[in-house]
């Protein structure tokens, strides 16, 4: 049976149900929002939704996830003890879809998900305080709506 | 059609799209297409995704002088390497770990807001990403500017640290993963310099009394280790990397004297202002003797003397 991956029913339902999905993406040659997505451009903006005292790290972008070999994009890091690492997502457009990240340890347990299925809430951050280094597998989440699009930083404080 | 076989379709889709928007960046075909060649003649089985999975995984040396700070130790210019020496460095492998080390120590001047001292140090980066052909992705125009204020440490790390991770993309997208590996190994070796601040091996016994946490972080770099020398074993034909495994492979076999275990604990979940919060609760305990941590930096730092000589 294959286990439920956090916030990918919804996202997956919201794209489906309004029909946007395949149209969108043919569409999207020929729309000038979907063709002038350049994630840099949320960059800048997004740093500043880290934190004062959190240093930038790095960024998921749109196309690392749609250019990976393995849908949902999914990528292993060592975070470390001592450290607390912040999560920023910042969508150009929340009402067509919010990111979602999903935080697994070592063994591909969940750790935690920013979108709250049963309270149908996400959150835009999320602060993840390491107590143990260790891999973590980070999976981020991104609607493929037309015209939409978006980028989750990493920052990190030490403790 | 479920869910789950629509993916495919979507992913393809979009990877046609975006591929037909993006503008190539301008390549110096010369060193472009010779190191790319090399690394496709050279390169031993192993997946491009592969390489990139495990890349990832390499932490910041950022990370390592953030908790050397706020573990108190004080800043000493002895902790970083001589930018003076840039000019001497001939070969690209050399180049490409000097650059990793460099990176490391801007990155180390700025945690400490010394800001003041970075100028030598972007200048050394300036002279070895422009020398491997990866100098665009530095706007060391507005990190010049930078150096000159103290208040702007942040923007200056800020802006490099974006730098580096789109140097690294870059690489790794055009079969020079080789030079990518090189940058974060150099990086990596000089953050141990660093949380070790080896400036004799022999007065290690104070700071193993005085840093616990270090000696801890020092320690759990076992984790990674194994994933480094991975990553460089593909590469082993290619010109020094066969010494750099040799060196690795004895790091590890002192390694092996650490001891790591883990122990698995629910993590607490709430809410502080909009923000959700993750407090792991897990543990982990690295025990490691004072004997072979003195032997781990001792060995660091006959590394690091040999990529900086």
């Amino acid at each position: 049976m294959r286990k439920a991956i956090p916030g990918m029913n919804r996202i997956m339902r919201r794209l489906l149900g309004s029909g946007l999905v395949i149209v969108g993406l043919f569409s999207a040659s020929f729309n000038p929002v979907m063709a002038q997505c350049d994630v840099d451009d949320f960059v800048d903006a997004c740093a500043g939704e880290l934190g004062e005292e959190y240093y930038y790290l790095r960024t998921f972008d749109a196309e690392e996830i749609e250019g990976s070999t393995n849908y949902p994009y999914t990528g292993a890091f060592l975070f470390r003890k001592g450290i607390n690492y912040v999560f920023a997502m910042c969508e150009g457009d929340a009402e067509q879809g919010q990111i979602v990240v999903n935080l697994y340890n070592r063994t591909r347990k969940l750790v935690a998900s920013t979108y709250n299925e049963e309270a149908e809430k996400y959150h835009d951050k999320m602060i993840f305080r390491c107590s143990a280094t260790g891999i973590f597998f980070v999976q981020t989440l991104m609607p493929l709506s037309q015209g939409n699009c978006g980028i989750t930083m990493l920052g990190f404080t030490a403790q | 059609m479920n869910f789950y076989k629509a993916i495919p379709v979507v992913l393809i889709s979009g990877c046609l799209l975006f591929a037909c928007s993006s503008p190539p960046p301008v390549d110096d075909e010369d060193v472009m297409e010779k190191e790319a060649r090399e690394e496709k003649e050279h390169k031993e089985e192993m997946s491009n995704d592969a390489i990139k999975d495990i890349i990832r995984k390499i932490p910041s040396p950022l990370e390592m002088s953030n908790i050397v700070k706020k573990s108190g130790v004080e800043f000493s210019k002895d902790m970083l390497s001589d930018a003076d020496k840039v000019s001497t460095y001939s070969t690209n492998f050399q180049k490409a770990l000097s650059l990793g080390v460099y990176g490391a120590d801007l990155g180390c001047i700025n945690v400490y807001e010394k800001t003041h001292l970075s100028m030598g140090y972007v200048e050394a980066v300036k002279i070895l990403s422009d020398d491997l052909k990866i100098g665009q992705f530095f706007d060391f125009v507005t990190l010049q500017r930078l150096v000159n204020n103290t208040k702007d440490a942040d923007s200056l790390l800020y802006i490099s640290t974006l730098g580096f991770a789109s140097m690294h993309g870059y690489l790794n997208d055009r079969d020079r993963s080789h030079v990518s590996i090189l940058i974060l190994v150099g990086g990596w070796l000089e953050s141990l310099y660093i949380a070790g601040n080896i400036t004799t091996v022999d007065s290690s016994a104070g700071f193993y009394d005085q840093y616990p946490e270090l000696v801890e972080r020092i320690g759990e770099q076992k984790l990674i280790l194994g994933d480094i020398l991975t990553l460089l074993s593909a590469y082993e034909d290619l010109p020094g990397f066969a010494q750099l495994v040799s060196e690795f492979t004895e790091l590890r076999e002192i390694y092996e004297w650490v001891r790591i275990t883990y122990k698995y604990a629910e993590p607490d979940l709430s809410e502080e202002a909009g923000v959700l919060i993750v407090q792991d609760n897990s543990e982990i305990t690295v025990e490691i003797s004072l004997e072979h941590m003195k032997k781990i930096l001792s060995k660091v730092q006959l590394m690091r003397t040999n990529i900086m000589t």
